[in-house]
């Protein structure tokens, strides 16, 4: 019956074109409604759903971010990636404590998920919190200090953030861990070549 | 015997002259001299690899940001040559030459796609991409609407190449991609789950 009322209201938001005028509107606003729209279309996935809360984050709707951040745990309570997303909700948002709790979430929902304390690690990097992003990459290297990848787009991260003694530490492990692949060194080269900006 | 007197006396210098020391990639390299890192890993890099085109244009990227263009030249070059009709190929050295703020060498880079890879929309777009988000706007439409004559429908791409002019600061042009997308999916999530992102991620652009 509630599902059926949901689907009632949602019809008509649903049923409204976004046209060009619509896209030229308040930039926060727009991130909330085309998060409203999504999360009508498909409110199961955790992932996704961690992902609208960011937005409405940004458009000032708290309650909402938080209501689809507790479905999204909910959905996925083991699934390290969801926390993170959630983390870096808070995080865009400047809501500190609240993403440090959810990266705490994070390392007891999956203990061994290195590629995603990575993820983290390069998150809290790139919003100027190195502190709390060291420890963490501590941990995804020892879990496996034979993983590259993870060294190099978390030196990738501290070059962005003009860290060139950490960059040179992950770097130098990188290089070690895999001597003999000619991506790791092509990846470290255009690292340097963009001062850690992502290339796509 | 003349030939091989002046053979004995090079390889008698050749034995004499220093071996140059092998690179030590520890973490005191990396925190050294930024263009000795670049070259000496595009050098790695190309030795392990010498054959593949993409790794070519990558390297030859690296020895731009080192400031060695004839280097860079040469690796650019041999890629082209190696696979002259890849799209991705020839975008990878036109984004190496723009990203050095060497604009002609990388319009021409762009256009040799279109003339030789023409139905490569994946390389058109990313051309296009890779024009807004520097500026060249008018260049980058112009290449949508030679990827929107190959398929008019591709509303991914559009929604791709709108948040890369939302990331250019170019709002109004941004809407328009943006709106030709959701016209086209109307009922796609992860349409709407990118467009809020880019919009989020954005937000202090504007």
């Amino acid at each position: 019956m509630r599902a059926a009322l949901c689907c009632l209201f949602a019809l008509p938001l649903l049923s409204q074109a976004l046209d060009e005028a619509a896209f030229k509107a308040d930039p926060r606003h727009l991130a909330g409604a085309c998060a409203d729209r999504a999360r009508l279309l498909r409110p199961k996935d955790a992932k996704m759903l961690a992902e609208y809360g960011r937005a409405f984050l940004v458009a000032g709707e708290r309650a909402k971010a938080e209501e689809c951040f507790q479905q999204a745990r909910t959905e996925s309570p083991r699934d390290a990636d969801v926390h993170r997303l959630i983390a870096v909700g808070w995080l865009r948002g400047g809501h500190r404590a609240e993403a440090m709790k959810a990266i705490a979430d994070m390392q007891l929902a999956d203990p061994k998920a290195k590629n995603v304390f990575t993820r983290a690690a390069v998150n809290l990097q790139d919003l100027g919190l190195a502190k709390e992003a060291d420890p963490l990459m501590e941990r995804a290297w020892n879990i496996d200090p034979s993983d590259w990848q993870n060294c190099v787009a978390f030196g990738q991260a501290c070059l962005r953030k003009s860290r060139r003694e950490a960059a040179a530490k992950w770097f130098s492990r990188a290089s070690q861990a895999k001597p003999q692949e000619e991506r790791m060194w092509n990846a470290i080269a255009l690292a340097y070549a963009d001062n850690g900006a992502d290339f796509h | 015997m003349r030939h091989a007197l002046v053979l004995l006396a090079a390889l008698s210098l050749a034995a004499q002259a220093p071996n140059p020391a092998p690179v030590l990639f520890d973490e005191a390299f990396f925190g050294g001299d930024r263009r000795l890192i670049l070259e000496a890993c595009a050098d790695k890099a190309r030795s392990l690899k010498p054959k593949d085109a993409k790794y070519l244009a990558e390297c030859g990227r690296a020895y731009l940001a080192a400031l060695d263009k004839p280097k860079a030249q040469g690796a650019f070059k041999d890629a082209e040559t190696r696979e002259p009709k890849d799209g991705q190929v020839l975008r990878l050295i036109a984004l190496a030459w723009l990203k050095h703020g060497y604009k002609t060498e990388a319009l021409e880079g762009y256009e040799k796609i279109v003339q030789r890879d023409p139905k490569n929309k994946e390389a058109i777009t990313q051309a296009a991409v890779d024009l807004a988000e520097v500026g060249l706007v008018n260049e980058a439409e112009r290449y949508m609407g030679v990827l929107a004559a190959l398929e008019k429908d591709d509303w991914a791409r559009f929604l791709m190449f709108g948040r890369a002019l939302l990331v250019a600061g170019q709002r109004k042009k941004a809407a328009t991609w943006f709106a030709r997308a959701a016209a086209l999916k109307p009922n796609e999530e992860k349409l709407f789950l990118e467009i809020s992102r880019a919009f989020a991620e954005t937000q202090s652009l504007m």
